[in-house]
């Protein structure tokens, strides 16, 4: 993703905005002016204006956005960052587009569906303070979690919770071309009032003979409003059986990190392959509590150290020792908290790599020590 | 100035207490420092949690003035043909180059604005329009000086190895025409910065390791390569036939920016009063004892807002050693509550009009010039 080899041409228009501008990028030294006539302008960065908000339930609000001209859009299910000034410190977090690519083609507009997470240091800001005609940054779209590019036979989405955003949009876009495969959501939340987009899927599933709805309340639900002939609860192998009647060329999961570990635990007892399935992740996994000897963490340009024996990631280790370096989504995606690793190994949490011991960039957000580690910050 | 024949017991006894210039002080009691430590981590903790919005709007402002300032100044030089509008844009370039250094880099470079967690103005990133290069910059006087300020020996800013500002330092022939290295000093002020790291003085003392060095030399090299670069080559020659008259106007620019951020610099620490420390009585010392010594060995002047803003508030010198991470524009406010701390505290809060203070400088080095010896019979 940052790894490109720099080229000749490259490296001579950032030594040349270095020698003028002080910086790799010349846009930065012109941001803050352009910003100043109009917050829209940028040239460095997308930015997006609120147009509207709603309600979707009680905690889950979806906003309505403008990119500027230079968003390049997206395909159905895919995500994007969204960078807001909270009192004046920027903060960053990953949501899926929930609205149809041919909506922002046609219309020029896009939708975030964001559910409050309580005590959350951004969506409860979100849902207060982002209102219509305020500005915020967006990156270009990207994720791999996209409709195939040939539709042949069926396929089956499970999803829990706020992970039906990404669904939602694959599935609008599939009614959109005349449901060309048939298909199949098992869709998991707490009660019948959580489900988002609950009364739209249900128009969908009426209009579309082809597209199977399961709406499935963990605390029983109505069945009368879910039309489900599955069992309410929690996800068993009944609802997987289900589904995978069908013969689905793909399943698609999106939901908490343990609800996608289960699913794919029974996927796995009924004999589906693992390469069929496709998941996003929805935030981090949780760590994983090594018991053992304590670990240092020190910032060699900070002159700070910190030493635990249950080491949270390295960005929240830095954040405790009261430093404060750059961080964008805290999952691993942007880069933005990309520090260099002078010694030590760590172990991604996403994926459970290991690092050498040598001096290397890091991503100090999705990565914890499980060494001394002595970082560049 | 007299060495004491029999002096109380309770005041310091090394040389320097007596010899430069230091007010007679007491070893303040363990109850103090403490009351130093909690007072001053007290009003700390209520401005950090009180930055937001107002703080990021205030240095946005500030660089799209300094911005402005830059382009209207460039702007200028390459198109006059007469000395007015030359000289207007030459002050508009110092001005710039001086917000730039001042109130922009110095101060996101110590960290001020991380907290807005914008890549622009992070310390991580941050790089400035003079010749020294930003690492080199963070590890002399982020750490360095900041830390070990005005401990002598230790600290290499005070009289940037090149003035004797105390007794401790040993007299020497050519120390007697300091003044001329004070006007060197001043004129080329970002080249002496931009070199501060190599330590030159060890080439005296014989202990320079030149391979130790290479990295530092190096960096060095890259960023005063790319300083000259712009003012002197790029900018120059697309003024084509016009080359030498740009490079003047940078060059003036650079010197004006120079003379004043050293003056600026000068009085935060050279003043007739600020005081200097020793290694021994800073051994294992407190955070109490580190804001004591920072109090002592800062010093302020007044002016008014435009004159702070130009300092890149520096101007309160002594808030920013007791802060250095706290955004400058609030050392304004809190300066009553410090003050109102030393002075309960029996502490000597220096602060004086910015000339007075220059004045003081000035006539520090002139008395360093000479040996104790010396002075005492001329005093």
């Amino acid at each position: 993703m940052e790894s490109t080899k720099p080229t000749l041409a490259s490296l001579t228009r950032s030594w040349f905005n270095l020698s003028l501008f002080n910086s790799r990028r010349a846009g930065d030294y012109f941001e803050y002016l352009v910003q100043g006539i109009d917050p829209m302008w940028s040239v460095t960065e997308c930015r997006a204006r609120v147009l509207e908000v709603r309600d979707e339930t009680a905690d889950t609000k979806t906003f309505v956005l403008r990119p500027s001209a230079s968003w390049k859009g997206f395909q159905a299910g895919q995500h994007l960052h969204i960078s807001m000034e909270i009192n004046g410190a920027r903060q960053t977090r990953t949501f899926t587009i929930s609205s149809l690519p041919q909506e922002w083609e046609q219309q020029g507009f896009i939708t975030l569906t964001v559910k409050k997470v309580p005590d959350g240091r951004v969506t409860p800001w979100m849902h207060e303070h982002l209102i219509p005609g305020t500005v915020v940054s967006i990156s270009q779209a990207s994720g791999d979690f996209v409709l195939p590019t040939d539709l042949n036979e069926s396929l089956v989405f499970i999803a829990a919770g706020s992970g039906i955003t990404p669904i939602a949009s694959m599935l609008r876009s599939l009614v959109a071309r005349n449901m060309p495969v048939p298909s199949s959501l098992l869709y998991f939340a707490r009660t019948d009032q959580d489900f988002i987009f609950g009364d739209t899927l249900q128009g969908l599933s009426r209009a579309m003979s082809r597209f199977n709805l399961h709406l499935i309340a963990a605390d029983g639900g109505s069945k009368k409003k879910s039309r489900s002939t599955l069992p309410q609860g929690f996800i068993s192998a009944d609802h997987i059986r289900a589904v995978l009647a069908g013969e689905p060329q793909t399943v698609y999961i999106c939901g908490p990190h343990p609800f996608r570990e289960l699913a794919k635990q029974l996927l796995a007892e009924q004999g589906f392959p693992q390469n069929r399935i496709r998941e996003e992740a929805f935030g981090l996994p949780p760590l994983p509590r090594t018991e053992g000897a304590p670990v240092t963490v020190s910032f060699s340009r900070s002159n700070a150290s910190t030493t635990t024996d249950q080491p949270g990631t390295l960005l929240e280790m830095a954040e405790q020792s009261g430093l404060k370096p750059t961080s964008g989504c805290r999952m691993g995606i942007c880069y933005t908290c990309k520090c260099t690793k002078k010694s030590g190994q760590v172990r991604n949490v996403i994926t459970g790599e290991i690092s050498s011991n040598d001096e290397e960039d890091i991503q100090i957000c999705v990565t914890t020590p499980i060494s001394n580690v002595e970082l560049a910050i | 100035m007299t060495i004491a024949a029999n002096p109380n017991p309770e005041q310091l006894q090394h040389a320097p207490g007596a010899l430069t210039g230091n007010l007679p002080r007491t070893r303040p009691s363990k109850e103090t420092l403490d009351a130093l430590q909690k007072e001053l981590d007290e009003l700390r903790d209520s401005i950090r949690a009180d930055l937001g919005q107002r703080d990021a709007d205030y240095i946005r402002n500030i660089i799209r003035i300094q911005r402005l300032c830059e382009i209207a100044g460039r702007t200028l030089i390459h198109f006059s043909f007469t000395p007015i509008p030359f000289l207007l844009g030459v002050t508009a370039l110092s001005v710039a180059k001086i917000m730039d250094n001042m109130e922009i880099g110095h101060n996101v470079m110590h960290g001020q604005y991380d907290w807005m967690n914008d890549p622009k103005i992070h310390s991580a990133n941050f790089d400035w329009d003079t010749a020294c290069d930003n690492k080199s910059w963070m590890r002399t006087h982020n750490f360095e000086h900041h830390t070990f300020t005005n401990i002598l020996n230790k600290d290499r800013d005070f009289g940037y190895a090149v003035l004797r500002l105390s007794d401790d330092t040993p007299w020497h022939p050519l120390r007697s025409i300091q003044i001329i290295y004070f006007g060197l000093l001043s004129t080329f002020f970002q080249w002496g910065v931009a070199l501060h790291e190599l330590e030159f003085e060890k080439v005296r003392e014989g202990t320079f390791d030149l391979e130790e060095k290479k990295p530092f030399i190096k960096a060095m090299l890259k960023k005063a390569g790319r300083q000259v670069f712009k003012d002197y080559i790029f900018f120059p020659a697309l003024a084509g036939p016009f080359f030498w008259k740009v490079a003047l106007g940078n060059g003036m620019a650079n010197l004006a920016r120079n003379l004043w951020a050293s003056s600026i610099i000068f009085c935060g620490h050279f003043t007739e009063h600020t005081q200097t420390f020793t290694e021994e009585e800073c051994e294992n010392e407190s955070r109490g004892h580190w804001y004591y010594r920072q109090m002592l060995g800062s010093s302020n002047f007044d002016g008014n807002r435009l004159l702070h803003i130009m300092s890149g508030h520096l101007s309160y010198q002594i808030e920013h050693h007791l802060f250095p991470d706290i955004p400058a524009h609030r050392y304004a406010e809190i300066s009553p509550q410090v003050r109102e701390i030393c002075e309960r505290h029996g502490l000597h809060y220096n602060t004086a009009p910015f000339a007075k203070q220059y004045g003081s400088v000035i006539k520090r080095v002139l008395k360093f010039s000479l040996p104790s010896s010396l002075r005492k019979l001329t005093a």
